[in-house]
């Protein structure tokens, strides 16, 4: 269901139609983005390098809250300054990330490294939630604090930890045994690459090749 | 001024050792493919994808038992294809060619292209993975 919707995002959304109504290879929006010649190498880049400053600023805070690194400075001046550079990086990444997506979503969806970034980011995600819901209530009493408590260095090291495998899921979608071409048992179980091969074998019938 | 221009010319050079790589770095060779594994098919073009990071050619190939396998073969960037001046209108469903490349490490019907030879001889260099040997027959 949802393959067969990002098949057509893929294969037809924009697509040129021959006289007997059938899609012109490489014709549609996602095709034309992805064929590009400099365009989606310059998305991916931006993507790559935008990662620095998402990722640098958080590892900082989290180093802070681990009591690692900037002992001396209180944890809401880092948090307070660095924030702002976090979310700016996280907007870039979601617009690059999601166009992306966009020049290939099929074969995205049907990626094991692809569903495990995603099921990582839902983590972290959760983790903030946490830390700004429950854990950074009572940050004035440790907020100069060189080594914060328990429970404040817990958050911390999750995150480091999740946005690392967020990153390290995210390098691996570009291998080709985390894709449905010849996958073994478990990555054709977990990305569903029957339902892939269905959807892609349903929309090459309509592709004039 | 001075510290304007310094930033410029450390973009410049980032920007000259990043792009090179950029149309190339996807991932290796050694990653997917297996030198030790040369193969040289005859087949019949059946789809065409050029795409990044690498374009995907698909050729009908017949067995010597007389049944037919699709194999499917990486074969570099868009910008590097159309830079050897190879476009759809040389490769589309239903063309001959010749094709030599390295089998993938995955087992499948899959492969990477090193060398296409197109109907009429025209002969084509392609593949885009920096630690790529040379094609196996020449």
């Amino acid at each position: 269901m949802i393959s067969d919707w990002l098949a057509e995002l893929q294969y037809r959304l924009g697509a040129t139609l021959d006289a007997s109504g059938k899609i012109v290879p490489d014709t549609s929006w996602s095709a034309q983005l992805l064929s590009s010649e400099r365009l989606w190498m310059m998305i991916e880049g931006t993507h790559l390098i935008t990662l620095m400053l998402f990722a640098g600023t958080i590892l900082f805070v989290d180093l802070r809250l681990l009591g690692i690194a900037l002992r001396t400075t209180p944890v809401s001046r880092i948090s307070d300054s660095l924030l702002p550079w976090t979310v700016g990086g996280f907007l870039v990444l979601l617009i690059t990330g999601s166009a992306l997506f966009f020049s290939n979503p099929l074969e995205y969806y049907h990626n094991l490294a692809f569903r495990l970034k995603l099921a990582f980011l839902l983590a972290a995600a959760l983790n903030i939630f946490w830390f700004h819901l429950r854990v950074q209530s009572n940050r004035p009493e440790w907020d100069t604090a060189e080594r914060p408590p328990a429970r404040v260095r817990a958050a911390g090291a999750t995150s480091i930890a999740l946005w690392f495998l967020v990153i390290f899921a995210g390098r691996y979608m570009a291998y080709d045994w985390v894709t449905c071409m010849n996958p073994g048992a478990f990555v054709s179980a977990v990305a569903q690459c029957a339902v892939h091969d269905a959807a892609l074998e349903k929309i090459d019938r309509e592709i004039a090749q | 001024m001075f510290k304007t221009k310094s930033l410029l010319i450390a973009a410049a050079m980032a920007g000259a050792v990043a792009l090179p790589t950029a149309s190339s770095a996807h991932h290796a060779f050694a990653a997917e493919f297996d030198s030790s594994k040369p193969l040289v098919l005859n087949g019949v073009v059946t789809k065409v994808r050029f795409v990044n990071p690498h374009s995907w050619i698909y050729i009908d190939v017949r067995n010597k038992d007389g049944s037919v396998t699709n194999w499917g073969f990486e074969f570099g960037t868009p910008s590097s294809l159309r830079a050897s001046n190879v476009s759809r209108d040389d490769v589309h469903a239903g063309v001959p060619i010749r094709l030599a490349g390295y089998k993938a490490k995955n087992g499948g019907p899959f492969g990477y292209a090193t060398t296409i030879v197109l109907p009429g001889g025209r002969k084509v260099q392609t593949g885009s993975a920096p630690d790529a040997p040379p094609p196996p027959v020449s």
